[in-house]
């Protein structure tokens, strides 16, 4: 984000901004096209590619058997990684996880979370010794704006479309049978990014509007209307800006779902 | 047959390392190489020929400055004696204040980081960073408008033979629009709508660059989309 | 799908010499090859190769960082191949380049800089990018095949494409283009990439046991493959421009 913009670009998107306008000629609280693919990676126990505009994100699902945390013997786990892979944008380096990509995992990670989209309960083999791990990861490969939301629509339709292998335990001998089930899912959490620019909220920011951004907001929404992750970009936002956001994501959050339960039929 | 490409005629689009045709000088056009007696293409590009020669026109690519060029820039940096310009180049350019205007007074804060300047590239020759000059009458800052990025490859193609391209645009819709070699285009239209169809035009020249009879298609979509704006 | 029902296969090539996935000994899988697919690489191309899926993108000619890698009369070649974390049965940790990965960015850098003029950018990089989103067999000779196009795609002067596939030993005989059991259980490989038009080599690994011969066949082989795979790469190129509409008014 340390590109300089040029100044004649920011007062060009701000005055536009003020007759209720944008660059791509988009409404305020419109989404660019979305494209959900499920099932692309076949090495992956599931995938989507996912592309929100210009942006495109791969995410690939992965399970391993381990052994559980101490503090939750009943729980198999799941983690969420995300690389900004240098091909995907000029400004991205060779390297291991910068604050931008740990951040982006983090946010997918916890709307996944909360919202107890994965039943962690089902993915116990044996109690106290073996568990499923569900590493979902999370590739960029070209960054035009809005990377939570990409990454999050293909994080869940990921695990929409995850099977795992039935695995059994007979005494310390692991059995994995060559049957496949599909991964405990039971909600579908969606982000909505907003970002704001002067006095507007802008909806689904493309790159260059994210360059001038005052502040962003992603927040996460479950099934039922509720909110299970909120995080807070940059500057300041006032409380009407929240609610405002909130109004504006929840009829949004909704029309995603549905995309998303319809691309992984 | 598109007039601005009569003299010489379009053959097809070439990859690199594709025969051309026997070498008749010494020295390989632009865009290709010589090896024994052969010529070759070195990019993806559109081969024209007429009876005597032919030339490859590249269909991308970076900028390189030339001597002459008028570029748009971007002040990224400061420094005591000069400023740093992103010229959308492998190589930045530099803009010493005394290449800024005759007064000498109020050089420093001529321009701050983040300002857009039309410059010309003075001098460059690949041992050190092109030098820039915002003297001539026209050149400085640019302060409103539209700007849209093409590749400088499709400028060109943007201008037309003899501006005719380009002019034609200005006529039909009005508006103004400052071009640099390297790819970046200032359109200043009045309006919005204006300025975004200006944009969408020149960025279907930039897809459509080696399609013949463009010239023409563009000026009906433009007559089509003005006509439509004005029920 | 997943790493917990691989075994070994009793016979890679069946009594009427069809191999595992039905393709005759000197048969090319699948290719289909697709350019400027990211928008904002100079150069991009993505590749099915059989069941590998591979992403190649090139930035530059650029300013190059850090400085004193600069170089006075040419364009520095970066090449960084790498696997992402689902491209293969067992997932690949993510983190910093293997052994594997670093000794493989450098043969494909080798294999792909003789076909550029790095001269004609003193003091650049060029960056170039080979992501294995799947891998099935013949990532190397896939990902070089991809990144050539990519560099001719972001508009870099050469003097030819590169070509790229690889030849092997299996059950005895030598075939193309070996798939990834194949690869994981056949007695040899041979990744092979040539700049078709003087056919001059710039890949060439062995892995394996090879007779005089067999080297001898193999390399033929290997070689009338890389032909095939420029008339894909040639096609490629060529239908990036033709999907658009060109009409003659």
């Amino acid at each position: 984000m340390s590109e300089i913009v040029a100044t004649i670009r920011k007062n060009y998107i701000r005055k536009i901004l003020r007759s209720n306008k944008r660059m791509d000629g988009r409404n305020l609280t419109e989404y660019r096209e979305i494209k959900i693919e499920p099932n692309f990676i076949k090495n992956a126990e599931g995938s989507a590619m996912v592309s929100l505009g210009n942006t495109q994100v791969l995410v690939g699902v992965k399970a391993e058997i381990g052994e559980p945390y101490p503090d939750s013997p009943d729980k198999g786990a799941f983690i969420t990684n995300a690389e900004l892979v240098p091909l995907a944008s000029p400004s991205f380096e060779p390297g291991p996880p910068d604050e931008n990509a740990i951040e982006l995992a983090r946010i997918i990670d916890r709307g996944i979370r909360h919202s107890e989209a994965l039943d962690l309960k089902k993915l116990v083999i044996q109690e106290g010794k073996k568990v499923w791990i569900i590493f979902i990861d999370i590739h960029v490969l070209n960054h035009d704006g809005n990377l939570f939301d990409a990454s999050n629509i293909g994080a869940v339709a990921a695990l929409l479309c995850t099977k795992i292998p039935v695995a059994k335990m007979d005494g310390e001998e692991i059995t994995v049978e060559n049957k496949w089930v599909k991964l405990p899912v039971k909600n579908i959490p969606v982000t909505i990014t907003l970002g704001k620019i002067d006095d507007k909220l802008i909806l689904d920011p493309v790159i260059e509007e994210e360059e001038i951004l005052d502040a962003k907001i992603t927040i996460c929404f479950e099934k039922n209307d509720l909110i299970c992750a909120v995080q807070k970009i940059h500057g300041p936002l006032t409380t009407e800006d929240l609610e405002e956001a909130i109004e504006i994501g929840l009829d949004k959050s909704r029309e995603i779902r549905k995309m998303i339960e319809e691309a992984v039929k | 047959m598109d007039k601005e490409e009569s003299s010489f005629e379009r053959k097809e689009i070439v990859i690199p390392g594709q025969w051309i045709g026997e070498a008749t000088r010494p020295v390989a056009p632009e865009n290709t190489f010589i090896e024994g007696r052969n010529v070759y293409s070195a990019v993806i590009g559109l081969l024209y020929r007429n009876k005597k020669s032919f030339k490859v026109v590249p269909l991308k690519g970076r900028y390189l400055p030339r001597v002459g060029d008028i570029v748009i820039g971007k002040i990224i940096d400061v420094s005591p004696l000069m400023w740093v310009v992103d010229i959308n180049s492998p190589y930045k350019g530099l803009l010493p204040y005394e290449k800024v205007s005759r007064e000498r007074k109020k050089m420093f804060n001529h321009y701050e980081v983040g300002d857009v300047v039309l410059a010309k590239v003075e001098v460059f020759n690949y041992t050190s960073n092109p030098i820039l000059s915002t003297k001539e009458r026209g050149l400085g800052k640019l302060s409103e408008g539209r700007l849209v990025r093409i590749s400088p490859a499709k400028i060109p193609r943007l201008i037309g033979r003899k501006g005719s391209m380009i002019s034609m645009i200005k006529k039909e819709t009005g508006s103004e629009i400052v071009i640099g070699k390297n790819g970046l285009v200032l359109v200043r239209g009045g309006n919005w709508e204006k300025e975004n169809l200006v944009a969408e035009i020149i960025k279907k020249i930039e897809r459509e660059s080696h399609t013949t009879g463009l010239t023409n298609r563009i000026q009906e979509l433009i007559r089509e989309k003005m006509g439509l704006k004005g029920d | 799908m997943s790493y917990f029902f691989r075994k070994e296969p009793e016979k890679l090539i069946d009594e009427n010499g069809k191999r595992i996935d039905g393709r005759d000994l000197y048969e090319l899988r699948p290719i289909k090859m697709k350019v400027g697919v990211l928008k904002n690489a100079n150069g991009s191309v993505y590749l099915e190769w059989g069941e590998n899926k591979v992403l190649a993108a090139v930035y530059g000619p650029k300013e190059i960082h850090p400085k004193h890698l600069s170089l006075p009369t040419k364009t520095r070649l970066r090449c960084k191949y790498s696997m992402s974390p689902f491209s293969t049965p067992e997932r690949k940790k993510p983190g910093p380049p293997d052994r594997r990965s670093i000794e493989l960015s450098k043969v494909i850098r080798e294999a792909l800089e003789p076909a550029i003029f790095i001269e004609k950018y003193p003091k650049t990089a060029i960056d170039v990018f080979i992501e294995i989103l799947q891998s099935a067999g013949g990532t190397r000779t896939a990902g070089i095949t991809a990144a050539s196009v990519a560099l001719a795609d972001a508009g870099i002067p050469m003097k030819d494409l590169v070509s790229a596939c690889s030849v092997g030993k299996v059950d005895g005989k030598i075939v193309l283009d070996l798939n990834s059991l194949e690869d994981m259980y056949g007695e040899g490989d041979m990744p092979v990439a040539i700049m078709p038009r003087k056919k001059k080599i710039t890949l060439l690994q062995l892995d394996g046991n090879f007779t005089r011969e067999e080297f001898k066949s193999a390399l033929k082989l290997a070689i009338d493959g890389c032909m095939k795979i420029y008339e894909i790469q040639r096609e490629a190129i060529l239908n990036r421009y033709k999907e658009q509409k060109i009409d003659l008014i």
